[in-house]
């Protein structure tokens, strides 16, 4: 046995004979190489769709590429056809999925499929000049795909093109090197969808309908509309602003509260920290009023006692929240 | 020289071995309870996420004392050393020693920030002070070594270890360097004994039972040392740093047949080893250097475009990974393909599609043509799809 812990815990009688011949025999257990597989369908999935997302741009000018393009379009229905035959049936609630191969064989048709469609799109042109419609089609195809088979990760692809639709990005890398946020079109559409994105984890939660989905839509709904929020902060002057720290204030006050009963750190400190940003913003503002270098003393002081006094109430949510941990 | 209450600790190392088991159903509620209860531990270690935000706060809690003070002396003039550095570095230590002396703080994110602040602190002030000399290197390397080996055996650190382990690479290095060319010629054999006796000795004194508190600190170090064995005989490292050191440029390598020899087989025998012993981190450094191998090859043969040699190597890939899937869903000599434990997935967070979000996002946008020629319809992957 790996450790002399267990053996040591029975004799002293904190441990039944029982749940020790468990363990005993779970530790004897075969080597199991589920990750490694796993972790080797991802790269799997990742060359591949890559791959075949470039070999189709490529060959453009020759005749391997109607080839390709066939290959593609019989991937796409090949993988989806075999996760059809393979799922367990629809309901509601969260369905297990057969195994990690079904999910990634899942993964790869979407992502196929995405290939073929942006395709069409380049080469032929098949919704014309209606870019929307070119990203709004793939988006309902992904939603659908989403809840149809339970896809955590399809749920997520589905979300970036719903903001793709709308015309922005949320994954982390985009959001913070190709985002301008000192435009009002962008700050409004990232609030709008922020706030879409909270509508539709509630939904989940309330409607019973994928209640798992609930953390994907929160945690890109969260994110997003406290960006948004900060960035509108930061991007009027005076009233206007104000009005907006408020506003983002009363967001952090409902989250926080939700977050709270369900006992979320992940959700908890992101309402404190985003608030924070946006109190030490206002506080930062108010005192680069006064032009003397006493400012620069009143800042450093600020976030010296600020930062400890949010230590103290970091720590004491911890106490109170320690009994039932969660995400 | 451990800062932590022995007893805390290795109670903590029990507790945790439990809870580990406790989910995965394996004992049951009651029994954690009262484990729990025999065996206390005092440790002030709030939820990860907790963690998180006291290390920034104390980040920036640090960052702004350290500039007030600064703007309070900077009048005096003595602003502008290495001492002053060393000033705050203790300073920061100073905290760092009573939070954990006095308030229990273990991997709270006040002490992981305090302790990464020191000694970056420390290690600036000594870079700084010895900038001018010409063993500057290996002086920083040096210093840098013995700082990370105490801070990472006082505290525990697996973090800290690796740094040690890398600046003491770094050492030798410099050292081996400084006696010319002969040095530099010599240099990959210095690296890979020097790599697979600390290897050996990692190994070793994880089984030794008075090392357990530094059980998660050698597993790491064994990690490192597996692949800086790699790549101190990689054909690329040892080409394009020997080129870099000797101001060359060099078409090939002498004896380069070995070099390959290492670059290709040691994965492979890494994968073999790991497999016959049953040892993890051997077979999973073995997979993830599959791939430099594949890269380091590609690098100077390019059989076919890479958008080809791509699709194929996920095909292969998926087609291994079904093939394993299927013919070890039954346990086979030891082996199975079936998770290890039942864990309880609703506790954890679905970190894979996140991942999924920020690798695939892309897919389906037009590649822009960089005007590259592909070299014709030679696709053999199209007999994939019968599988599916």
């Amino acid at each position: 046995m790996r450790h002399p812990y267990f053996e040591q815990l029975r004799n002293e009688g904190l441990l039944s004979q029982e749940s020790f011949d468990r363990i005993k025999q779970q530790e004897s257990g075969p080597f199991s190489v589920h990750w490694e597989l796993k972790t080797l369908l991802y790269a799997g999935v990742l060359m591949l769709s890559t791959g075949l997302g470039i070999l189709v741009y490529k060959n453009i000018d020759s005749i391997g590429h109607q080839v390709i393009l066939l290959f593609i379009a019989l991937l796409t229905a090949g993988c989806l056809g075999w996760c059809d035959r393979h799922k367990a049936p629809f309901q509601y609630e969260k369905v297990v999925s057969p195994n990690a191969f079904f999910d990634y064989m899942l993964l790869l048709g979407t992502l196929s499929f995405l290939t073929f469609v942006g395709y069409l799109q380049f080469q032929y042109e098949v919704f014309g000049n209606r870019y929307g419609l070119a990203t709004f089609i793939p988006m309902v195809v992904l939603f659908f795909l989403a809840y149809y088979f339970d896809h955590l990760g399809i749920l997520t692809l589905a979300i970036t093109n719903l903001a793709l639709w709308m015309g922005v990005t949320v994954t982390p890398k985009e959001l913070l090197s190709n985002t301008d946020f000192d435009n009002e079109t962008i700050i409004y559409t990232y609030l709008l969808l922020g706030l879409l994105l909270l509508a539709a984890a509630y939904a989940s939660t309330r409607l019973h309908i994928k209640s798992h989905f609930f953390f994907s839509y929160h945690h890109y709904g969260v994110h997003l509309t406290f960006i948004a929020l900060l960035a509108a902060y930061f991007h009027y002057d005076f009233g206007a602003s104000f009005l907006w720290l408020a506003l983002l204030l009363v967001v952090a006050w409902l989250l926080y509260r939700r977050a709270y009963r369900t006992g979320s750190f992940y959700f908890l400190l992101l309402c404190v920290l985003y608030s924070y940003i946006g109190l030490s913003g206002l506080a930062v503002r108010t005192l680069i009023q006064m032009e003397d270098l006493a400012a620069a003393y009143l800042i450093f002081i600020y976030f010296i006692g600020s930062g400890i006094g949010l230590i103290l109430f970091l720590s004491d949510l911890n106490k109170s929240l320690k009994r039932h941990d969660h995400l | 020289m451990i800062i932590y209450n022995l007893k805390w600790l290795s109670n903590l190392l029990l507790v945790n071995e439990v809870g580990n088991k406790h989910q995965e159903g394996l004992l049951s509620e009651e029994e954690l309870k009262n484990i729990k209860k025999e065996y206390p531990v005092g440790f002030y270690s709030p939820n990860i996420f907790v963690r998180a935000g006291m290390f920034l706060l104390t980040l920036v809690i640090s960052f702004f004392s350290s500039a007030l003070i600064s703007l309070l002396f900077a009048e005096a003039g003595i602003v502008d050393s290495p001492g002053w550095l060393v000033f705050l570095g203790i300073g920061n230590y100073v905290v760092l020693e009573a939070k954990v002396q006095a308030n229990y703080h273990y991997r709270s994110g006040v002490d992981d920030a305090l302790l990464w602040i020191s000694a970056g602190l420390f290690s600036g002030a000594f870079a700084w002070a010895v900038s001018n000399s010409n063993l500057a290197n290996i002086l920083t390397a040096a210093f840098v070594f013995v700082l990370s080996l105490t801070l990472g055996l006082r505290f525990i650190d697996r973090l800290m270890a690796l740094v040690s382990y890398l600046s003491l690479l770094a050492l030798i290095f410099f050292c081996w360097q400084e006696t010319g060319s002969f040095g530099t010629s010599t240099m990959p054999f210095i690296l890979m004994g020097f790599s697979a006796a600390a290897y050996w000795l990692f190994k070793r004194s994880t089984a030794f039972a008075g090392n357990k508190y530094y059980n998660n600190s050698l597993r790491l170090l064994q990690v490192a040392s597996l692949l800086s064995l790699y790549c101190s005989g990689n054909y690329f490292v040892v080409k394009e740093l020997g080129d870099l050191l000797n101001g060359s440029k060099s078409s090939s390598l002498p004896m380069g047949w070995f070099f390959w020899m290492w670059t290709v087989g040691l994965p492979v025998s890494y994968i073999a080893i790991g497999v016959s012993t049953r040892n993890r981190i051997i077979l999973r450094s073995g997979l993830l250097l599959i791939t430099a191998a594949a890269l380091t090859y590609r690098n100077y043969y390019q059989l076919m475009p890479v958008e080809l040699a791509l699709s194929l190597a996920g095909v292969l890939a998926l087609a291994f990974a079904y093939f394993f899937k299927k013919y070890l869903a039954i346990e086979k000599y030891g082996f199975t393909s079936r998770p290890a434990s039942s864990r309880n997935e609703k506790e954890e967070p679905p970190m894979e599609s996140l991942l999924i979000a920020e690798t695939f996002s892309e897919t389906g946008k037009p590649v822009v043509d960089d005007g590259a020629v592909f070299g014709g319809g030679e696709f053999g992957g199209a007999g994939a799809t019968g599988k599916y």
